[in-house]
């Protein structure tokens, strides 16, 4: 006997992201799915941000995917924010469900934007909604501009995408034409961002990126309110 | 390596809607998977027979549809297939597309004795 299904597999998963973004959004937090591959610099990225952040009285959270290790968390143990490790175990990437556990023991209610750190990994973290307002992926320039062909959803599902390592680019063949082609050939919407969170060299764009989308999601909220 | 939870999220529906129709056993199960899924159908069937053991679904066939890339332009309106994941419209260059088809992942009809 045949039995017609047509039920969306990640349905559940999305259900639960739902959830998590109603609940962020109650606390006017802007929750940013932070993605590349392994290596690419994302725990870096997070310092260097949250240092130029806490000054201007920006609060961050942060959320810490791991496989295995508690290292990532605890370089950002320096930082007086409030930090969660998850421990994915084998996965190579975050859900909804273990997202939604791991800020069950995070205080939102003091943080203004929170960062969620993926696992390192082009392809599954792409597939799973974890409550996010964007995704914004990692590029190094060590991994080759031809990478927004290889993962073309990662690149797809994106709003913005930092080319990290930008003081190295005279040793790698990297080149930046390419890298915004191909990225921009399969989302012509992404936002690009060349930096070294070495030299701090273009984190100035990055950072007002992400306090303008803040701002835009306060007067989006605010308008909500106002309607009800 | 994503298979391996899509595997236990199509088990989870087949095994429910199994049980919902009285079924003894599930025979086939056919999914639609999306060409920017980036599905692995050799993994996901290895992660799939893997976990079906004892289940209703134990030695079920799995199959897997891919659904290529279409995508319609805003400004023109144009329907289209994406090759080579190069969203722009054939007709009138624009970028500005939407994906119709190509990011579905979903149980479509299962067998059942």
């Amino acid at each position: 006997m045949k039995i017609t299904v047509l039920d969306n597999i990640l349905k559940a998963n999305d259900a639960i992201a739902e959830e998590i973004r109603e609940e962020l959004a109650s606390h006017k937090v802007l929750a940013i799915n932070l993605m590349s591959s392994p290596g690419a610099g994302k725990t870096t990225l997070l310092e260097r941000t949250i240092e130029k952040l806490e000054p201007l009285g920006i609060h961050v959270g942060v959320v810490e995917g791991d496989i295995a290790t508690t290292r990532d968390s605890d370089r950002l143990r320096k930082f007086d924010i409030p930090i969660v490790q998850i421990n994915t175990g084998s996965a190579c990437h975050l859900d909804a469900n273990m997202t939604r556990s791991a800020l069950s023991n995070l205080d939102c209610s003091a943080v203004d934007i929170l960062f969620i750190e993926n696992v390192g990994n082009l392809v599954c973290p792409a597939e799973f909604k974890i409550g996010e307002d964007h995704k914004v992926m990692m590029l190094s320039v060590t991994e080759g501009d031809e990478k927004p062909l290889k993962y073309p959803l990662m690149f797809r599902e994106s709003s913005a995408m930092l080319i990290n390592k930008i003081d190295l680019l005279a040793y790698t063949n990297f080149s930046m034409d390419e890298a915004r082609k191909n990225a921009h050939s399969i989302n012509p919407k992404l936002a690009i961002f060349p930096l070294s969170c070495t030299t701090g060299e273009g984190l100035n764009n990055w950072l007002k990126w992400m306090t303008t989308e803040l701002e835009k999601k306060r007067k989006r909220l605010q308008k909500k309110t106002k309607k009800k | 390596m994503h298979e391996m939870s899509i595997a236990q999220s199509i088990l989870k529906i087949v095994l429910t809607e199994a049980q919902k129709n009285g079924a003894q056993k599930v025979k086939v199960v056919r999914i639609r998977a999306g060409q920017l899924r980036g599905i692995v159908r050799e993994q996901l069937a290895f992660f799939f027979e893997f976990i079906t053991k004892d289940t209703a679904a134990e030695g079920a066939v799995l199959e897997v549809e891919q659904v290529p890339i279409k995508a319609q332009c805003k400004p023109c309106e144009h329907t289209f297939m994406v090759q080579d994941y190069k969203f722009l419209c054939p007709k009138c260059q624009s970028k500005d597309v939407d994906v119709v088809e190509g990011m579905e992942l979903a149980v479509k009809e299962i067998e059942i004795e």
